[in-house]
């Protein structure tokens, strides 16, 4: 106990956050931010390499922040010694906790993904930018479908020979999802070469190491359908994240599109592109000013008009979306371009805010009550030494 | 002006001897004078490119002054033509002036120190005069090589002219376009030489050509169409041409049209002359393309005109709504004419200045011109520099004669004017700029100074021992240094438009202000620090406790200081981000640097709350923390990831690396000092007992 709530952790957790911190930053040159931040501050122990084969174990930022939280409550709140001239140190570790409770939540619940409009298109939902899901379509005419979601989530360890079958009662075939890979190009299996992955139809899975930047990323897993006592066809089939058209499976004689693609979120509310803006400084190629004109409109309600530009997202229903991109870069003067917006749910969104203010006047408080009392000792001295003069 | 200047200069000469007009061609007839005597070509002969006599009087005052005022555009904003005259030449002189060698060939300026401008107005006016003008730096002798300049006996810092180094342009050329291609930062220090010699010339270049379109005079051959509309004239102005230039296009439109070529030999010929005369002056307009200096007519246009600009407008929209436009280069015109006199010279040039002047004012544009000149003319940073070394001098004096008031008097003086200056530049570039100012590199070096002297001030003023207000003018030189050591090493100008995500005036004033200070803190603390540990070493006062006591409070104060700033500072860029970016925190290297520094000195807080180290630990990790500091906010950006890479310098890493060399050196030291001091108590403690 006096161990966990001691300064000797707490110097240690510092210690190594700074070291994790460092290496981290360090290490992006070479596997890009999306994998040293899985590699560093997601993980509990990192295997840092040092030389050659030799690699050492240090804490991970997952470790690291949970110490910290346990530290922090046990030594810097409940153990603090409760006097005024601590009591800009505990409004400070409040804040602290309050941050790191806001990153939890955001971890634990917020998602993330971007929203592409050209003008005048509109949209309810936006795209994740990692995660992947397996849809079922069916059309059931005059232009409407029903559709099933499988989330990544489900079909994540469906990797290799391991498979996942899932069953609804309202589909009329089980799927299942095996040999899952989440950067994948689907090849051609030409006769000079021999792949140990499934080849179907002369077509086969080449798994790819992960890109640098995550969101380039394709994944692609094969499919087998089945239905007890029901023609299924096809019965096996490969799914990308970038085909173009869903895989077309026939169950009796309904018809039915699987795909896999990044997962869609929905938002309580519609936006549609009006119009975007972009603007160089005079005379260069550096951007000034990017903004989009967009009508949002919610279930019941008037359209309302909203501008979304660099730093002035639009925040509505728990959902704010953001300037981000635009394009298509190659785009001439007068074609049609397109906005993108990063879209984000987070219940923590404004949480920091309120802890920087809470830290912020912990801060001031504890060491300009310091300072007083340093200056005032100051006066004093220098009193002391003038009359002893 | 950019790299692609050269490239289309030398396509348009190229193109220019293809069609075998005579551009180089130089004929004396310098307007009202003329050295060299009378007109030595026929009447109708095609004649692009007249130089006048050389220049044997200096410039008038006024002129040069209203040169400065020039407003163009530049960068994206409007500047005044200062401003880029003295990127131009610090680009290629690494000085903001030029000497002339007390030399025979230079005539009447030999021995003379030239301004930018002078330099500037030279290499417009007179440009053969100019190019033998030392200002290229070429430092790297294989790049002399390759020029073919190894065998002219030279120092390592001597200046080559433009006319030594353009015959090597044709060599140097296929190692540029190699070179050029490769990332800047992986650049060899070689590679980086090319190219920035290859830019400099072109940029040079560019300047050279810029008053070629009003020196012209464009012959009308044997068209009785050009002699209708310009009369039996010795070769037509730019000026005069594009004022005819609508309804010569529409002559040439109809010839076109009417198949002159396949018909009659006499409409024949008139096509292809007129097509040369139209040709000839918008080639010449392109070359002529450095600087964009003339105002558009059109108010929602914002890019402002260089002479090919002009001429496109013509052709697209017709003459009259450029007439403006036209007045200036016929005022230009005139300025060149008057090159032989100076007193003309001045009146003439003074009348383009305000014509232009005029027409940016119309725009409601150039307002701050004349502010941004006399901030160049103050040189706020470079006196402060010279101030803070005044003051640090008085203050090591006074260590020497601690009983006359007087210097310590000297040192507060000088230490809160050489403030005040900064304060003050950095007032001028808020107003300029429309923002706060910490946006670039450069302006973090001039704030982040100006933050750590305020605060040495404020620790002097509290505890009276001397030590802060010394500290506080040596850093204020060191920084003043420093600031103007990275404007030449980034060599561009310093009063920058920002990108997009930049332009916040609120974030820029909470988060980038709170964490520069935190910086200041850090560093100041740390240079404290340094006292300390120097100070043990040499064995400094070493009788006196109390005095190192008093450092050690004082590094720990000023970390305080720092710890609030660089906290707040990190989450709010957080908040930041998360308005932006829509994430709080996305682990990219700049914001993990903040994260560091901020960690850092959490840990020597509460590592001596524990009772883990004390004044020497603390003075030690205070040295430790600059390099955290440096590493956060130079080293990141070095590293070419992330979102936050707005500053790169190859230079910078050298200096980068010295500095982490010379702190990890005074920690060393300061370990030896403790080292010794452990020894001594040790020996003391076992003689008592």
């Amino acid at each position: 106990m006096d161990f966990l709530s001691g300064f000797r952790l707490s110097v240690l957790i510092l210690f190594f956050m700074f070291l994790i911190t460092w290496l981290g930053t360090l290490s992006q040159v070479e596997i890009g931010l999306f994998q040293s931040q899985k590699k560093y501050f997601e993980s509990w122990i990192v295997a840092q390499p040092v030389y050659g084969p030799l690699h050492v174990p240090l804490p991970g930022g997952a470790l690291l922040m949970a110490a910290l939280a346990v530290n922090l409550v046990l030594g810097g709140i409940v153990r603090l010694r409760r006097t005024w001239s601590r009591a800009g140190i505990l409004i400070t570790h409040l804040g602290i906790a309050l941050l790191l409770v806001a990153g939890v939540v955001k971890f634990a619940a917020s998602s993330e993904g971007y929203m592409r409009l050209y003008e005048g298109e509109k949209s309810s939902e936006y795209v994740s930018y990692h995660e992947w899901e397996v849809t079922i379509h069916e059309d059931v005419g005059d232009g409407g479908f029903r559709q099933w979601v499988i989330p990544e989530s489900m079909f994540v360890g469906a990797t290799g020979a391991a498979s996942v079958t899932v069953r609804e009662a309202s589909l009329p075939f089980e799927l299942s999802l095996f040999g899952f890979v989440g950067n994948a190009d689907v090849l051609q299996k030409g006769p000079m070469f021999e792949t140990s992955q499934p080849v179907l139809d002369g077509y086969f899975v080449q798994p790819r190491q992960n890109d640098k930047e995550a969101e380039y990323d394709v994944a692609a897993c094969y499919v087998t359908a089945t239905a007890p006592g029901a023609e299924v066809s096809p019965r096996d089939g490969i799914l990308w994240g970038a085909a173009r058209y869903p895989l077309a499976v026939t169950v009796g004689d309904r018809e039915f599109g699987v795909s896999l693609r990044k997962r869609r979120f929905p938002v309580p509310f519609e936006v549609e592109l009006a119009k975007f803006t972009h603007e160089y400084h005079p005379g260069t190629m550096m951007p000034r000013v990017f903004k989009s004109d967009v009508l949002v409109r919610a279930e019941g309600s008037q359209p309302e008009s909203m501008l979304i530009e660099m730093n002035a997202p639009l925040r509505r229903d728990g959902v704010i979306a953001f300037q981000s991109s635009w394009g298509p870069q190659n785009a001439g003067p007068g074609d049609r371009l397109f906005s993108v917006f990063t879209v984000v749910e987070n219940p923590s969104d404004q949480w920091p805010l309120w802890s920087c203010i809470v830290i912020g006047i912990g801060l001031v408080l504890h060491f300009g009550m310091m300072l007083m009392r340093y200056i005032g000792a100051e006066m004093k001295s220098s009193a002391t030494a003038e009359a002893a003069r | 002006m950019n790299n692609s200047n050269w490239d289309s200069a030398r396509a348009l000469r190229r193109a220019c001897s293809f069609l075998g007009l005579a551009l180089a061609a130089i004929f004396a007839l310098g307007g009202t004078t003329s050295a060299q005597g009378g007109h030595n070509h026929a009447p109708g002969e095609f004649v692009d490119h007249v130089h006048g006599s050389p220049r044997t009087a200096p410039y008038d005052a006024e002129l040069v002054h209203a040169f400065r005022t020039l407003p163009v555009q530049d960068g994206g904003r409007i500047k005044p033509f200062e401003s880029l005259v003295q990127v131009t030449l610090l680009k290629l002189n690494e000085k903001r002036s030029v000497s002339i060698p007390d030399e025979p060939m230079y005539g009447a300026l030999a021995g003379v120190r030239l301004s930018a401008m002078e330099w500037a107005l030279d290499v417009l006016l007179y440009p053969d005069q100019a190019s033998d003008y030392p200002v290229f730096v070429v430092t790297d002798s294989e790049a002399l090589r390759i020029i073919g300049l190894s065998e002219v006996a030279k120092r390592k810092r001597d200046r080559y002219s433009w006319n030594e180094l353009a015959p090597g342009i044709d060599r140097l050329r296929p190692y540029y376009d190699e070179y050029r291609r490769i990332e800047e930062k992986d650049r060899s220090r070689l590679q980086t030489q090319i190219v920035q010699l290859g830019n400099d010339l072109a940029d040079y270049q560019g300047l050279q050509r810029v008053c070629d379109v009003a020196r012209a005079r464009f012959g009308t051959g044997g068209s009785s169409l050009l002699r209708e509309a310009f009369g039996e004239v010795d070769g037509v102005r730019f000026s005069v041409a594009a004022a005819q230039a609508g309804r010569l296009i529409a002559a040439f439109r109809a010839l076109d049209a009417s198949g002159a070529a396949n018909g009659d030999a006499a409409q024949a010929a008139e096509y292809t002359a007129l097509a040369d005369f139209l040709g000839r002056q918008l080639r010449m307009a392109q070359g002529s393309s450095a600087v964009s200096w003339l105002p558009p007519s059109d108010v929602e246009t914002e890019t402002w005109l260089d002479f090919s600009g002009v001429f496109d407008e013509i052709r697209a929209d017709g003459v009259e709504a450029h007439s403006a436009q036209i007045e200036a280069i016929a005022k230009l015109e005139r300025m060149i004419d008057a090159t032989g006199d100076q007193g003309a010279l001045s009146a003439a040039g003074q009348d383009f200045v305000a014509h232009v002047r005029q027409m940016a004012d119309r725009r409601g544009e150039g307002s701050m011109i004349d502010l941004e000149v006399s901030y160049h003319e103050a040189d706020y940073f470079y006196r402060a520099l010279q101030i803070f070394v005044l003051g640090f001098l008085l203050c090591a004096f006074g260590w020497l004669r601690p009983q006359l008031k007087l210097l310590y008097l000297g040192g507060w003086a000088t230490s809160v004017l050489g403030a005040g200056l900064v304060v003050a530049g950095l007032t001028v570039r808020c107003i300029l700029l429309s923002r706060p100012p910490v946006s670039t590199l450069y302006e973090t070096i001039v704030f982040i100074t100006g933050i750590a002297v305020l605060v040495a001030l404020v620790a002097e003023a509290i505890n009276k021992r001397r030590i802060a207000l010394s500290l506080g003018a040596f850093v204020g030189a060191l920084g003043m240094f420093v600031a103007g050591a990275f404007e030449l090493l980034e060599q561009r100008d310093t009063l920058v438009e920002l990108q997009a995500v930049l332009r916040t005036n609120f974030w820029l004033a909470t988060h980038v202000t709170s964490v520069t200070i935190g910086y200041a803190g850090g560093l100041l603390a740390g240079f404290i620090a340094h006292i300390y540990l120097l100070g043990k070493l040499v064995g400094w006062k070493k009788d006196s406790y109390s005095f190192y006591r008093n450092i050690g409070r004082m590094t720990y104060g000023v970390l305080c200081f720092a710890v609030v700033f660089a906290t707040v500072g990190t989450i709010l860029g957080g908040i930041w981000a998360n308005d932006s970016w829509g994430r709080f925190w996305g682990w990219d290297p700049k914001e993990n640097g903040a994260l560091m520094i901020v960690l850092w000195q959490l840990l020597i807080l509460h590592g001596r709350l524990g009772g883990f180290w004390r004044d020497y630990g603390i003075a030690m990790l205070a040295v430790l923390g600059n390099i955290v500091i440096a590493f956060s906010w130079f080293g990141v950006n070095l590293m070419g990831v992330g979102l936050h890479s707005y500053g790169f310098q190859a230079g910078t890493k050298f200096w980068l690396t010295v500095f982490y060399a010379t702190q990890l050196l005074v920690v060393a030291a300061g370990a030896i000092a403790w080292y010794r001091d452990r020894a001594a108590t040790a020996a003391a403690q076992k003689a008592s007992a």
